[in-house]
């Protein structure tokens, strides 16, 4: 559905986006995680053509977007400030989606006002952020799209909100087949919805796959400690993080081969310790050892 | 032509200018109403135009801008026409159209909802110029029939000559205004605000005029003919939109209260068709550029401001603003220009505004640097 391919985007001489690559397939709901300042945004932009790019291609269903703007059709961005004019009632947004949009849906349309309980009457500008949100995923889901991109649109929700949206992704994605491209600062949404998951940071993809795959290559052990430990953990390999509790030590690191061997060897025996998506994605991007990983 | 336009896209548009719209249509109105209805009956104007061939050859100033001629500062004539103050707020008008066009698309990191249609940029700014353009269209469409309504009250002045001039007069406006407005547009494409676009812009339209003054100089001072440099001025009138506006008389003079200044009367005149068709060309390449810098630019506000760092840009925007006040402050002796480049009071305006000039890249830089904190967020 979506390939792109060393992408390379500069602002001035900051190198925003570097060497990006990324295959999503049709049907699935990709995350995109990473800190303030990463890229999301400017890769987001990037894919929809808003932004050009210096270096590199991206492909939607086949279609050059730097060339040809009918991707379009099928795809839909909704960016983190709601781009709908606050002059406009909801009547004269849907006016204009189904003037500007060949496949809009009024009927299903309305069937989602209903549902959110919007009125069509209803001044843009008085409604909250929140009911801004579900007009402007009412109004592009009745485009019927292949392809949802999401700019962080789970940050400014309460919790009901966000629930209630993450089950209208997760609906769209199953029963409409569409895919959907989220970027998100909240990884536990992501590790609870996203069949796979890009993490960015300072424009590079520091890993692309999914939870599973992840929490696979980054584990945490704990084992008892042994004077000679500390040295002998310093010349291993892949060591992201030790922390020495009393008599026990706890160590988080690549799941290398030989590794777990090693720690084996040092302590006589360890107990693994599940982590999850949050404190991973901590560990890579404060340690930053896993670009071996990519 | 479907691909050209959107439905979408229009409507949007006509929703950004619907206001702005009402009031050219409104001012247009009352001020030509009141006009053409005291011209047409005030009997003493009618006697000694009528019986002159001043009228037959000048209707048309005198229906649209006539008092203009006798206009000494900013008072009201005996028959209560300000056309000064209407024609500033026509320009004004044509001016905040192009801006409120421009202002969601660029007022935030917000991407704008015509980006979210399958259209590539241009086709989005020529939806946008196409909606001005006709309702500047309509604006003087409305004039001229109120125009042609009120001779026909007035079997006196009634001809086929007035009505085919009337219609020429209101097509050189609709060329005219289209081309500030495009103008307007072009610059705003470029710049990073309001302030800036206003400056350069305003002082962009006044380009053709800039040359003229140069063509003087040159004439006054070196190696061109007096024949060469008629032509070219000619030429160069007819491409300086305010000049249709103020129908050859300009409005600078005005300010000054110049009015026995003979330095805009040519002895080339052309065929009226052949000056719309110069307006034409004139406007045809604006809005290519336009359109150009729009798909190319527009709308990365990173590109913009690599685009300020060049220094060429720069001192390209210093050129036009500087020259923009030395047309402002510009002093005339008996109808002739005095060596502009010696005046001292032009000396002081290209200083004026140069400092201006480093106050507004002042400003500007402080956006900039505002900008790359948002693109570092």
């Amino acid at each position: 559905m979506i390939k792109v391919s060393e992408l390379k985007k500069t602002i001035g001489k900051k190198i925003i986006l570097d060497n990006i690559n990324l295959n999503v397939k049709h049907g699935s709901i990709c995350g995109i995680v990473g800190r303030n300042g990463a890229g999301k945004t400017s890769f987001l932009k990037c894919l929809m053509g808003l932004w050009n790019f210096d270096y590199g291609k991206i492909h939607m269903k086949n279609i050059d977007v730097k060339t040809n703007s009918q991707f379009k059709k099928f795809t839909v961005f909704i960016p983190d400030e709601i781009n709908i004019p606050n002059n406009y009632k909801v009547k004269d947004a849907e006016i204009f989606y189904k003037h500007a949009f060949e496949n809009f849906d009024t009927d299903y349309f309305y069937k989602l006002l209903n549902l959110y309980e919007i009125s069509i009457n209803e001044n843009i500008g008085n409604l909250s952020k929140g009911i801004k949100l579900k007009l402007s995923i009412a109004l592009n889901i009745s485009r019927k799209p292949d392809l949802l991109i999401l700019d962080e649109p789970l940050s400014n929700l309460d919790p009901v909100s966000r629930k209630e949206l993450i089950n209208i992704l997760i609906s769209c994605a199953s029963d409409k087949k569409m895919t959907i491209l989220i970027s998100t600062h909240n990884i536990l949404d992501v590790q609870k919805f996203c069949d796979s998951f890009v993490i960015l940071d300072e424009g590079k993809v520091l890993y692309s796959g999914s939870y599973e795959y992840l929490k696979n290559k980054i584990i945490m052990a704990r084992c008892v400690l042994k004077s000679d430990i500390p040295d002998k953990l310093s010349e291993l390999k892949g060591i992201i993080e030790y922390k020495i509790m009393g008599k026990s030590v706890t160590i988080v690191l690549e799941n290398n081969d030989g590794n777990l061997d090693a720690i084996k060897k040092l302590s006589g025996d360890f107990e693994l310790i599940n982590l999850d998506l949050e404190e991973i994605i901590v560990y890579m991007l404060g340690g930053k050892t896993l670009e071996k990983l990519i | 032509m479907r691909n050209l336009f959107n439905k979408g896209l229009l409507y949007k548009e006509f929703k950004s200018i619907k206001l702005l719209g009402i009031l050219m249509i409104l001012s247009i109105f009352i001020f030509k109403t009141f006009q053409v209805f005291n011209l047409v009956y005030d009997s003493d104007v009618l006697s000694e135009l009528t019986g002159s061939n001043y009228f037959n050859k000048n209707h048309y100033y005198m229906l649209n801008f006539y008092y203009i001629l006798e206009f000494d500062g900013f008072s009201f004539d005996d028959h209560g026409n300000n056309m000064v103050v209407f024609f500033i707020a026509m320009i004004i008008l044509t001016i905040l159209l192009s801006f409120s066009q421009m202002y969601f698309d660029k007022k935030s990191r917000g991407i704008s909802i015509s980006f979210m249609i399958p259209v590539d940029k241009g086709t989005i700014m020529l939806n946008k110029i196409m909606v001005s353009i006709f309702t500047i269209f309509i604006v003087f469409f409305i004039n001229t029939l109120i125009i042609i309504f009120t001779v026909l009250l007035n079997r006196e002045i009634l001809s086929n000559v007035i009505i085919i001039d009337i219609l020429k007069w209101s097509l050189r406006n609709i060329m005219a205004y289209s081309l500030i407005y495009l103008v307007f547009m072009f610059i705003q494409a470029l710049s990073i605000n309001i302030i800036e676009s206003v400056i350069v812009g305003f002082f962009a339209i006044n380009i053709p005029y800039i040359v003229i003054l140069i063509i003087k100089w040159l004439h006054d001072n070196f190696f061109i003919s007096t024949s060469f440099q008629s032509t070219l001025e000619t030429y160069f009138y007819f491409l300086w939109p305010l000049n249709y506006i103020v129908n050859d008389k300009s409005y600078l003079e005005s300010f000054n209260g110049l009015i026995n200044s003979q330095v805009y009367q040519t002895d080339v005149e052309p065929f009226w068709l052949h000056k719309i068709l110069l307006m034409g060309f004139f406007i045809v390449i604006v809005l290519l550029l336009t359109l150009y810098f729009y798909h190319k630019n527009s709308f990365e506000n990173h590109k913009k401001i690599v685009f300020k760092e060049n220094i060429l840009l720069q001192l390209a925007m210093l050129f036009v603003s500087g020259f923009g006040f030395i047309v402002l402050f510009l002093r005339f002796d008996n109808g002739k220009l005095d060596k502009f480049y010696m005046n001292p009071i032009l000396l002081t305006a290209v200083l004026f505004a140069t400092v201006m000039y480093i106050l507004s890249s002042k400003y500007i830089a402080k956006n900039i640097s505002k900008k790359l904190k948002r693109i570092d967020k």
